[in-house]
């Protein structure tokens, strides 16, 4: 198993460093591929757009999740495991009929633009929904909600209620009990739900290129379009590479910083 | 208030899979509201289109064989990794979420340019190899949260009694993690099942399900997409279902 994930990840480091010249990969030794990342303006754009979608579709998904992992891991009593379960199974049905929903929902004529149509909120209908950034960002939310609201209710689920009990009887407000006590002690599954929702939105292709439009590329499509249009592995291998590097990276840190937290 | 806003959660996270499950069953091909005539022609049509059958059935190959190569490696993978106390354990642990946390399109694009490089032909195999990566490390990591529990004594109890290990390990331990093992297989199967982006790149110009369907999904208005979706759907639902209850039964037993 070891030699079928790792082979793959060298021999993509291997080729991000050689080039492309008349639809022939040359086995020379470059920093090029790199530099055109961050240098060629379809390049770092796509980048940055990924960036910045895969930002507010989890930092979304973590707000959305939080009251409902509360709600499940300290309201449900009976039914904790069978909600529990409800929340994981979408998880397991296709990513892609998943994100082809939301084709439906989001469209000129879907079902929420004749919702908004009918109830006369508006007069015709928002083109804007489907094929969009903000398509894509809402197709991220939707699908990886879930992976923000497990790590949120385990942490959530080990709170005892003597901690809040405790802050209460001591004069604390609500709302102080919830900034001083369950935030703070929550952080480190607050921290896993944002950064695996974030790092699994930045390399994302399915949904940008079912809900994105293709006007504006994020960068796991500025990837296909390299190895599509263009043939160039090099430059698709090195894309790769980033994307690879940044994930581990931020995964690592958290882990790091998560360690630390549940230390004290 | 809370309560309401739970019962929003949950209509966002199944009303989209409902969506297509409704308009699987609409006499137009636009999926548009209101739904004014009722039909299963689109079933019709689906289990009748020859081309989507022949991936169904590719995927119905890989799927098993990726539940199975993965739950059985899986086991004896945990098993090493439960019973033993070596130097690197946490690392070897970390190493095997690699491929749940790789992008798919990275780990997709390496594979693809190692069977390139090695003049594999793309077949089914590529799919199959692809996909046991990320289910031996899901299995793995499922079987050892329930092997940690399971007493290697009994294991040696069954040994000094005279079993052979073979025999122990089939009356002693398999009865024991069987629970364990089958969501490792359903999950794993599901992950297969479902899985695109890595079947798309490997698998060249044999097509699994997903592939199928996401080819016709980028070329305009297929109603039928709707009726084979929703078999899709209530097949990976209810494995994963299964997979889920079996894996989290650990607590309450034993």
């Amino acid at each position: 198993m070891l030699v079928f994930f790792l082979i793959p990840v060298l021999i993509l480091t291997v080729y991000s460093f050689w080039s492309v010249e008349n639809f022939q990969v040359q086995r020379d030794f470059s920093f090029d591929n790199y530099t055109a990342i961050f240098t060629k303006p379809l390049l770092y754009k796509a980048f940055l757009l990924s960036l910045r979608v895969a930002f507010f579709s989890s930092f979304g998904a973590v707000l959305l999740a939080f009251p409902f992992a509360y709600f499940i891991a300290k309201k449900v009593v009976k039914y904790q495991s069978l909600a529990l379960l409800a929340v994981i199974v979408p998880f397991w049905t296709s990513f892609i009929l998943r994100a082809y929903a939301w084709r439906i929902l989001l469209g000129p004529n879907g079902v929420i633009n004749q919702g908004l149509e009918a109830a006369g909120l508006i007069e015709e209908p928002i083109g804007a929904l489907l094929y969009s950034p903000t398509a894509t960002g809402i197709g991220l939310l939707y699908v990886y909600l879930p992976l923000a609201i497990l790590p949120i209710y385990s942490v959530l689920e080990r709170l005892p209620d003597s901690l809040t009990e405790a802050a209460a009887d001591l004069g604390a407000s609500p709302f102080q009990v919830f900034r001083e006590v369950v935030l703070p002690l929550s952080m480190p599954g607050v921290l896993v739900a944002g950064v695996f929702t974030f790092v699994f939105g930045i390399g994302e292709y399915v949904i940008p290129a079912l809900l994105g439009g293709g006007k504006q590329l994020l960068y796991a499509e500025a990837i296909v379009l390299r190895i599509n249009a263009q043939q160039d592995w090099p430059a698709a291998a090195a894309m790769a590479i980033v994307l690879m590097v940044l994930t581990f990276g931020m995964v690592a840190l958290l882990g790091r910083r998560v360690r630390k937290m549940e230390l004290f | 208030m809370l309560r309401v806003y739970a019962v929003l959660i949950f209509a966002f996270l199944y009303v989209p899979i409902l969506t297509i499950i409704v308009f699987s069953f609409g006499e137009s091909v636009y999926p548009t509201l209101p739904i004014t005539d009722w039909t299963l022609e689109w079933y019709r049509t689906a289990l009748t289109d020859s081309q989507l059958l022949e991936a169904l059935t590719k995927s119905l190959i890989i799927a098993p064989l990726v539940g199975f190569i993965s739950a059985t490696v899986g086991l004896l993978a945990a098993r090493e990794l439960a019973r033993r106390e070596f130097r690197g354990k946490g690392l070897v642990l970390l190493v095997l979420l690699g491929p749940l946390l790789v992008p798919l399109i990275v780990f997709g694009l390496g594979l693809l340019l190692l069977f390139s490089s090695l003049d594999v032909p793309s077949s089914i195999w590529g799919a199959v190899i692809a996909h046991s990566v990320f289910g031996i490390s899901l299995s793995t990591l499922i079987l050892y949260s329930r092997l940690i529990s399971f007493r290697e004594s009994l294991m040696e109890s069954a040994a000094d009694l005279g079993a052979a290990p073979a025999r122990a390990f089939f009356e002693v331990m398999l009865p024991l993690v069987f629970p364990a093992f089958a969501a490792a297989f359903l999950l794993s199967f599901t992950l297969s099942f479902d899985e695109f982006i890595v079947a798309w790149f490997v698998i060249g110009f044999d097509t699994t399900l997903p592939v199928e369907i996401w080819g016709r999904l980028r070329y305009g208005i297929t109603p039928e997409i709707n009726a084979i979706a929703t078999v899709v759907l209530l097949v990976s639902l209810t494995l994963g279902v299964l997979g889920q209850k079996l894996a989290s039964q650990r607590k309450d037993e034993s």
